[in-house]
């Protein structure tokens, strides 16, 4: 069953095409990889699924509703999740508020009852703490609970973004580069996450430059290059797809791939 | 001074504290009932606390920069003063005055949520001038034009004429504590964490289902409520006003209390009230010199603390400060107890 | 009346075009607020009324001198107080902050100096008002308005033309890749200060003549030079002189045709209608 489909997508700015006429479809509960070199529209692409730009021509839809010409707040209330290339936390909360702000969307007491403390704030209150310490224990930042966002070392933040994707209760999850900057460790442990994030039953829809670890995950991968998709289909067939390799190794690199393979 | 931070963490030794506070301030008056210009400045910081309150959940809170408070301030003060000397009971002029500054606040806000920085300052700027200049400017039979208004009536509590500063003093205190319980409650909530969102991070905020324009106008509004409150409680306070009580020096003045204080922070706005009003105070013996040493004493402040007293605290102490929710169901007993 | 106040508005608008300037420049070079900017124009003043007056210094002469101490002043300013505070972590509104307690010190400085009453600052110019196309001007609304126009020329030429130009325009769009490149990008922005110092001070001492010279005479140049850089879009030159120019014109055209204690009220209403509907000013530089 298809989850979203960006259909006929394509971003202008001005003079510069960042995406061009893109189908993408991915199909509820599975891994679906982004991959492509530096520049060539993947972000931008999270951009206008999440509300961030509208589309130039093309819609977006989610389960068969179009969400372009949205709210960036109402895409969220609709299941769309999402953690940023550069590290977009609050940095002057903790990680628990952090992760009690990401279920705003799926809470709603508003000023009125909090001056009054109203019973169904109070429990609302607590089922918002009793949730978030729940989803630290699912990444295991249990620990940090207490400590302000900013100082957690990177690896724990880029953490800290997905699990306060998940705590909106999303029906998609995007990760933008979530791997970025973490050891080999981390990545194993951001392996295991994703698992059973997917397990859960929510679609992942994932930007990665390490490519043994999108090919890993993925169940199927579609690859932009200057804005154009230029493959699509099983993380095998891509990584033997030439136009892929010369996307990210150039001309000349392909040639000498072919050379060094033998 | 980490075990003294340990100790003041504590919410035992915190409320005893404000407990202690408030039993000195309510005492006062019983003890030196002849010194009615101590009671006259209890009464103006207790206002103060009040404003800058408010404006700390603007600011330090939503992270939008007002430099017009002085203008919703003016508005609570002179709606007030009208109301109540046209006839309306002052206690329900203070509250239409204060409701007429929120209603201004929430107008402004909304095409102000799209304004940042620089942009928003002088349109609070802007706000505040137009404020003061139709008061100064506007039907003399209305405010008085530059002669102001005098004659406000006093609070009238329970058949008792609040005409003298102590009992005018209870009065605000009893305000003042309303005012902080009230921003407790805001701030401590969702609505407080998506205004700190929203000032740390608007574009992930709005990713995260907030909508900006909605929780920066709520902090708006509540800003000048409180503004709003305080200009009246002024009004009645010193039961003459003039436009120029209501200048940008006022705004300007309300922004280095909530900075010297520290923003965001609960004690923040009380603590910078509390200096700025006794550094004018002592000031004062110096006549000329007083202005001159007090743009002095605010370059001074910023260069050794620039995030304020409570917040420098804050921050630096942060790990011991700060109180986590309990995990709920790890403490059964209480919860239990609670619950019922 | 028409042509009269236009005019005039011109003239006033000029003035709000410098201050303006200045911001645009400190903003573009550095991402900083100042409110300090008016209280630099009230001492460009009394600085060259010192020297002019007082000390009888002849009066190409002494403009000079003092447009170069107020030069001077930006750097020790920038460099002094505006460094020091970014070094320990200051944020934008505690610039902000420190420029206003700046501005309540320099004000109560000039008070106690000087004195409270205005001095007199006598026209170079002479009196004698002008009359043009049925227009009565003065020759000093005619010298506020050339050598404001003079002083953007000199502007647009050092900005494109020279290397220090070229290099305080890059430091302002991208510091980090101007270092990279060998700009000196701290130079740059103690210059661009320095720069709106001294176009503060012309200001300052173009007004002096019509108006005198007394403490207070900056403060409202504080905000309405600042709603000028603002109305047409902060950080950009150009904006700040088209923002400056309408603020005065529609100010001066307000007090003439509906009244005149109702023209601060008019133009700041003006103003925050215009920034509502274009939230990013006239000329729609992203304030980030």
């Amino acid at each position: 069953m298809e989850l979203l489909k960006v259909d006929h997508v394509t971003m202008q700015f001005g003079g510069l095409k960042a995406i061009n006429e893109l189908d993408m479809s991915i199909e509820k509960g599975e891994i679906h990889g982004l991959l492509g070199p530096n520049g060539s529209g993947k972000t931008t692409c999270f951009n206008v699924i999440s509300g961030v730009y509208q589309p130039t021509e093309g819609e977006v839809l989610l389960e068969g509703q179009r969400i372009n010409g949205r709210q960036k707040h109402q895409i969220n209330e609709l299941g769309i999740a999402r953690t940023f290339q550069h590290i977009s936390l609050f940095s002057a909360m903790n990680v628990l508020e952090n992760v009690m702000v990401g279920q705003h969307c799926r809470t709603n007491a508003g000023i009125a009852s909090s001056i009054l403390h109203t019973r169904s704030q109070r429990l609302e209150e607590r089922r918002m703490v009793e949730r978030a310490y729940e989803l630290l224990d699912f990444v295991g930042l249990t620990k940090r609970a207490g400590e302000l966002a900013c100082n957690l070392p990177y690896g724990e933040q880029r953490l800290l973004e997905i699990v306060r994707g998940l705590a909106s209760g999303p029906k998609l999850l995007m990760l933008d580069e979530a791997s970025a900057g973490m050891n080999s460790v981390e990545k194993d442990n951001l392996i295991r996450i994703i698992h059973a994030i997917s397990d859960q039953g929510i679609t992942i829809l994932m930007i990665e430059h390490d490519m043994k670890l999108a090919m890993s995950l993925s169940d199927q991968i579609t690859v932009l290059d200057h804005g154009t998709k230029i493959a699509e289909g099983l993380p095998q067939s891509i990584q033997t797809n030439p136009q892929v390799i010369e996307a990210y190794l150039g001309k000349g690199g392909v040639e000498r791939a072919k050379h060094a393979a033998g | 001074m980490n075990r003294i931070m340990t100790i003041a963490a504590g919410r035992n030794v915190q409320r005893a504290a404000a407990l202690a506070v408030v039993v000195c301030t309510l005492l006062y008056p019983v003890l030196f009932p002849d010194q009615t210009y101590m009671h006259l400045i209890i009464c103006t910081l207790g206002i103060y606390i009040i404003v800058n309150t408010g404006f700390d959940v603007l600011f330090g809170y939503s992270g939008q920069i007002s430099l017009g408070q002085a203008g919703f301030y003016a508005i609570g003060a002179y709606f007030s003063a009208i109301f109540s000397k046209a006839g309306i009971p002052v206690l329900v002029s203070m509250l239409l005055a204060a409701s007429i500054a929120a209603l201004v606040g929430f107008f402004l806000a909304i095409p102000c949520s799209k304004l940042v920085h620089h942009f928003l300052s002088i349109v609070t700027i802007g706000f505040g001038e137009i404020v003061r200049l139709l008061a100064l400017n506007g039907p003399a039979k209305l405010t008085g034009g530059a002669n102001g208004i005098g004659g406000i009536p006093a609070v009238s509590l329970f058949g008792f004429q609040l005409t003298s500063k102590a009992a005018y003093l209870y009065f605000v205190v009893a305000l003042v504590l309303l005012a902080l319980f009230v921003k407790r409650r805001i701030v401590d909530s969702r609505v407080g964490r998506a205004m700190i969102a929203i000032k740390c991070n608007p574009d992930a905020s709005e990713a995260f289902g907030m909508k900006l324009s909605k929780y920066k106008s709520m902090a708006f509004t509540t800003a000048a409520f409180y503004a709003g409150i305080g200009g009246a409680l002024y009004a009645h306070l010193v039961r003459f006003i003039s436009p120029e009580s209501f200048s940008a020096d006022q705004s300007s003045m309300f922004l280095v209390m909530i900075l010297v204080g520290g923003m965001g922070t609960f004690c923040g706005p009380i603590i910078g009230s509390v200096i700025i009003i006794f550094v004018t105070e002592v000031l004062q013996q110096f006549g000329q010199y007083q202005m001159l040493i007090y743009g002095a004493l605010i370059i001074f402040v910023l260069f050794f603390m620039p995030t304020g007293i409570a917040g420098t605290i804050r921050k630096r102490y942060y790990h011991l400060l700060n109180r986590l929710p309990v995990r709920p169901g790890t403490e059964r007993g209480k919860d239990a107890a609670q619950e019922g | 009346m028409f042509g009269q106040l236009l005019a005039g508005g011109i003239a006033v608008g000029c003035i709000y075009a410098l201050i303006g300037l200045g911001y645009s420049l400190i903003y573009s070079a550095s991402a900083l607020m100042s409110f300090v900017q008016g209280e630099i124009f009230m001492l460009g003043a009394y600085v060259a009324y010192t020297i002019y007056v007082s000390f009888q210094i002849p009066f190409a002469l002494a403009v000079l001198l003092a447009i170069l101490i107020m030069f001077g002043f930006g750097v020790v300013l920038q460099r002094g107080m505006i460094s020091p505070l970014l070094k320990r972590g200051a944020q934008q509104i505690q610039i902000v902050l420190a420029t206003i307690g700046l501005s309540i010190f320099l004000k109560n400085f000039a008070m106690i100096v000087w004195g409270s009453d205005v001095k007199n600052f006598p026209s170079a110019l002479g009196e004698a008002p002008i009359r043009l196309a049925g227009i009565s001007i003065s020759p000093q609304q005619i010298a506020i308005v050339i050598t404001t126009f003079a002083c953007m020329l000199a502007l647009h030429f050092f900005m494109s033309r020279t290397k220090l130009g070229t290099s305080l325009r890059a430091a302002a769009q991208d510091p980090m890749a101007a270092g990279v490149v060998g700009i000196n990008v701290p130079l740059t922005v103690g210059v661009a200060w320095a720069l709106a110092a001294a176009l503060s001070a012309v200001a300052g001492i173009l007004l002096a003549p019509i108006y005198g010279v007394y403490p207070k005479m900056g403060a409202i140049l504080s905000t309405k030079g600042f709603a000028a850089a603002v109305l047409g879009g902060y950080g950009n030159m150009y904006g700040a002189i088209i923002g400056g120019l309408i603020f005065g014109v529609v100010e001066t055209m307000a007090a003439g045709y509906i009244s005149s204690s109702l023209k601060d009220i008019i133009s700041f209403g003006v103003l925050i209608l215009v920034l509502f509907v274009m939230p990013h000013g006239i000329l729609k530089v992203k304030a980030d």
